[in-house]
């Protein structure tokens, strides 16, 4: 009897451990919630960024939604790094920042250390129709919205079939428009802005 | 463990289970710090990607599942085993923590390294069940092509690839395992080793001693059998049953005592668990059941006791005591116990008894202690000296003392010399000749006052029948003899007034008797006296006077003067005589008329004493009537009686007569105070109701009178008028009291008048 109880007691422990695992899993794998005053923003449209972000007349934009605080953006920090040292002389990189916390310019390029510029305006997002963290924005010199996604299916980028952004990127180089991407690339997966942004 | 075997007789396994009981203990405190260092890597790797929930939720849960098991079977491995699964566990937690991070597989090697120390091959089991299982499931799932789950960073998890991922980490936890099966064997080989050096020590040093090891064999083994012979002698001489259970075969083997003891012959049907368990008290078993598994299943306890009912095989219950100690293999798991029982009825049916005793004990101790301490009489135990050993609060008391203070102490250090002597005396014969002293008074000075006492004394014996001292009581019946010469004296007087009384009564009816008999003789006197005219000789004188010439021719001047003269004396002393007579029976009449009087209120007062008839009477019409009667008197007097009685007066419940008697008495009183010469002739009659009482005020302008007369007005006998009997206000306060009223004659002094005032209840 005591050795049944005792064997039920594990079992009992162990299918916590289980669901504990699961649930984390699943929490993730879910896309980010659409905010209730959401502006859509439709590829090929021209995207008015008022000159926040100036770039000269050849050169087409990458805008990288960063937040500090949220693990996915964490998570594929060095993938986007990977790209900046590969493409930084085809295209200009930025990082806009979307976090509660206040942060530099410096402290947001040594954490990633690149010297590429940082933004901290909020609707340099709303202008490109993005509403997560961490989020792909490729503009051309037409100033028109290229490709607005995630960076990989998975949370830790390892996956070089679902390089999202990178595939969107080469195709963009090379002027490659029959790429086409599934609502894995473009549904926003990841950490939801914060509401209040200072 | 062959080795093991071969030595097993010089007791080598002896050390081996303590060696690795030693090792078991070792390790269990090493994992008691790498666990927590296991949980806390996991906040480590938390703050990375924020995963708190799981470094806590999966963190927390593996360890109650360690220690949980560790508490609930101390005596099992099992917990080892869990703590391998948990290993494995926290290896994917740090996985899944840091994104499958590489470097986080380590945790495998380290966590199958730690698990060596408790020198256990199979303890590497668990994990890599773990990893294989996690790995074979999730990476099928993944080649599967299910989205959800996402296992590995490579996009196919090839079966090579899977394999050499297990090979590797098999043969990682083969190694350990090895180690650990290698480091478990040396080191048991080497307490083997060192167990077997100690043999052939002892071996070399018996072949060199070899005589004197006989010798000291033979001594042993003449000790042994002593000491078995004692143990058996013992046995038998304390009437103990010794037993010995194996749990492996659910045995009781017993002794000799046990036939003994409890009848049963050893058969072996009583060797069964179930026989002992059928024997014991239905209302005993759980309990010793229950003493049993606990002293069993603990670790520590190394031996058992318990009391508890055994059938015999005579059908009678006997209290039976056991003690025991309790044998345990090299894992602390109990495999014997051995002890003795011994049958402790009689010892139980003392205790019971004993029991009851004291409690009868404490019963009487308690009456004894409150009568000690709550009766008002002296009460007292002496011993043979005619000391104190035990007195009463109300004793201790009167001298002044607590009742452990008087203990100890004599009558000659609470009494006068002489009271102390006798009381010492009378207790030395009442010990010598066994004779009580009950009930006798005796009289003691205290502060000056005689005191009597009724006191009894006893010789205090004891259960062999010695005199061991004295006791008695003594209580104070000063007041009650005081009482009791009272209400003597009381009867007594009381007896003398009624022979009294009734010696008046029989007088007074022959002075009655007397009174009128000699009332008629004084009337018919009178009559007689009224008849014999007192003219009559004056007449003869008056005729011989006017016949004095005839007289004087018959017998001559002188003698007819003479005759004449001496007629005419005769005539005026007979005149005087007969006015004297005349007068002295007026008097005697009413003399004989007051006497009457006195006789009649002495007749009434009698009878009065006699009925108490008691009806509804309105005083209003008794004090009319009363005035009516003495109508002709006030108004000789000329007095002015005034009246103010209302109608509506309540009536009282009383004797008329008697009322009317003393409203009367009253009211002569008043008369008879007015002369005359008075210059106010008044009496005001009033009559009110107040407080339940009729108050009836009868004030007169007569002559009054002073202080002394008014200390003496209700005594018998007093008057002070010349033909009163001095009754009148006697009765009349006897009339009233017998109506439980009162009365109260007052005034302000001579010539000031008086007021005379009753009341009566209504």
């Amino acid at each position: 009897m005591k050795k049944f109880t005792i064997i039920l007691w594990l079992s009992i422990l162990f299918s916590g451990i289980g669901i504990f695992f699961w649930y984390n899993d699943w929490k993730f794998s879910l896309p980010t919630p659409v905010p209730p005053n959401y502006m859509p923003v439709a590829l090929s449209e021209t995207i008015d960024l008022n000159n926040k972000i100036t770039t000269t007349a050849s050169q087409s934009l990458f805008l990288h939604f960063f937040n500090p605080h949220c693990p996915c953006s964490r998570f594929n920090m060095a993938h986007f790094k990977s790209l900046v040292e590969k493409f930084g002389n085809d295209i200009k990189f930025a990082i806009v920042v979307l976090s509660a916390g206040e942060y530099t310019e410096k402290e947001i390029q040594n954490k990633f250390k690149l010297t590429i510029p940082v933004f901290f305006d909020t609707s340099i997002a709303i202008s490109c129709g993005v509403y997560s963290t961490p989020q792909a924005v490729i503009i051309d010199k037409d100033k028109k919205l290229f490709y607005r996604g995630n960076y990989n299916r998975t949370r830790y980028c390892p996956d070089k079939k679902t390089e999202y952004a990178r595939l969107a990127l080469e195709s963009f180089l090379t002027n490659n428009n029959s790429v086409s991407f599934n609502q894995l690339a473009l549904k926003a997966y990841g950490c939801q802005i914060p509401k209040c942004i200072k | 463990m062959k080795n093991s075997t071969s030595v097993s007789e010089e007791g080598v396994p002896v050390y081996a289970a303590s060696y690795q009981l030693q090792v078991k203990r070792r390790s269990d405190k090493l994992i008691n710090y790498f666990l927590p260092c296991y949980f806390l890597i996991g906040f480590v790797f938390a703050q990375f990607y924020d995963t708190w929930e799981i470094s806590i939720g999966v963190g927390s849960i593996c360890l109650i599942a360690y220690y949980s098991v560790k508490v609930a079977l101390p005596g099992s491995n099992l917990y080892q085993y869990v703590l391998s699964v948990v290993f494995g566990i926290f290896m994917a937690q740090y996985i899944y923590q840091m994104h499958g991070q590489f470097e986080m597989h380590f945790f495998a090697f380290i966590g199958s390294a730690i698990l060596i120390t408790y020198q256990n091959w199979k303890l590497q089991i668990p994990m890599l069940v773990v990893v294989v299982v996690h790995h074979t499931i999730f990476g099928y799932l993944q080649n599967s092509g299910v989205e959800s789950i996402f296992f590995t960073q490579l996009d196919y998890f090839e079966l090579q690839a899977f394999i050499t991922h297990f090979v590797l980490a098999a043969v990682i936890f083969f190694v350990c395992g090895l180690w650990a099966y290698q480091l478990k064997k040396a080191s048991l080989m080497l307490v083997n080793q060192t167990a077997e050096m100690g043999r052939l020590q002892a071996l070399s040093v018996i072949a060199l001693n070899k005589e004197k090891q006989e010798a000291a064999l033979e001594k042993s083994r003449h000790e042994l059998a002593e000491s078995n012979l004692k143990f058996k002698y013992a046995v038998q001489a304390t009437s103990d049953a010794i037993w010995d259970r194996r749990y492996s075969e659910n045995t009781i083997s017993w002794g000799e005592g046990f036939t003994t003891l409890f009848g049963y012959d050893i058969t072996p049907e009583t060797v069964s668990v179930l026989f002992w368990k059928s024997k014991v008290h239905p209302d005993d078993l759980d309990r010793v059941s229950k003493t049993i598994k606990r002293a069993k299943d603990n670790i520590n306890t190394k031996t058992w006791a318990a009391e508890y009912r055994f059938l015999k095989a005579n059908g009678d219950y006997a209290f039976v005591t056991e003690k025991a100690i309790i044998l345990r293999d090299e894992n602390g798991v109990a495999c014997r116990t051995i002890g003795a029982v011994q049958d402790i009825t009689e010892i139980k049916q003392s205790e019971i008894i004993f029991k009851d005793l004291s409690k009868k004990l404490a019963q009487e101790k308690y009456l004894l202690d409150t009568l000690m301490e709550n009766m008002p009489d002296t009460i007292y135990f002496k011993d043979k000296e005619s000391k104190i050993i035990r007195a009463s609060k109300f004793m201790a008391t009167k001298f002044g003392l607590t009742v452990d203070e008087i203990i100890g102490k004599s009558d000659f250090d609470l009494h006068s010399q002489a009271h102390a002597l006798k009381a010492y005396k009378d207790e030395q014969n009442i010990q010598q000749t066994r004779q009580a002293k009950i009930d006798y008074v005796e009289m003691i000075q205290k502060n000056g006052e005689e005191q009597l006492l009724s006191s009894t004394k006893m010789p205090l014996i004891n259960q062999d029948g010695e005199v061991i001292g004295t006791f008695g009581m003594s209580r104070d019946v000063t007041k009650v003899r005081k009482l009791e010469k009272e209400q003597h004296d009381a009867q007594l007087e009381k007896a003398v007034a009624q022979g009294k009384f009734e010696i008046a009564s029989d007088v007074m009816h022959d002075i009655g008797n007397a009174v009128v008999g000699f009332g008629s003789y004084l009337n018919r006197i009178r009559r007689l006296q009224n008849e014999d005219s007192p003219d009559n000789l004056k007449n003869l004188a008056c005729y011989f006077d006017r016949k004095k010439t005839e007289m004087v021719t018959l017998f001559g001047e002188v003698k007819a003067t003479a005759i004449i003269k001496m007629l005419q004396s005769m005539g005026a002393a007979q005149r005087n005589t007969q006015e004297e007579i005349t007068k002295s029976i007026i008097e005697q009449l009413n003399i004989i008329t007051h006497i009457q009087e006195i006789l009649d209120i002495q007749r009434q007062f009698i009878s009065g004493h006699e009925s108490q008839e008691r009806k509804p009477v309105h005083l209003r019409n008794v004090i009319n009537d009363s005035l009516a009667m003495l109508l002709s008197s006030t108004e000789k007097l000329g007095i002015d009686v005034s009246l103010d009685i209302p109608t509506d007066l309540p009536l009282i419940k009383g004797d008329r007569t008697k009322l009317m008697q003393a409203i009367l008495n009253i009211l002569k009183n008043s008369i008879d105070s007015i002369h005359d010469n008075s210059p106010a002739k008044t009496i005001s009659i009033s009559a009110i109701s107040k407080e339940g009482k009729l108050l009836v005020e009868v004030k007169d302008s007569g002559i009054g009178f002073d202080k002394s007369t008014a200390e003496q007005l209700f005594k018998r006998g007093f008057t002070t008028k010349a033909t009163c009997s001095g009754m009148g206000l006697h009765n009349t306060r006897k009339i009233v009291e017998c109506h439980g009223g009162t009365i109260d004659v007052t005034s302000e002094g001579k010539q000031k008048g008086s007021l005379a005032v009753i009341g009566l209840k209504i």
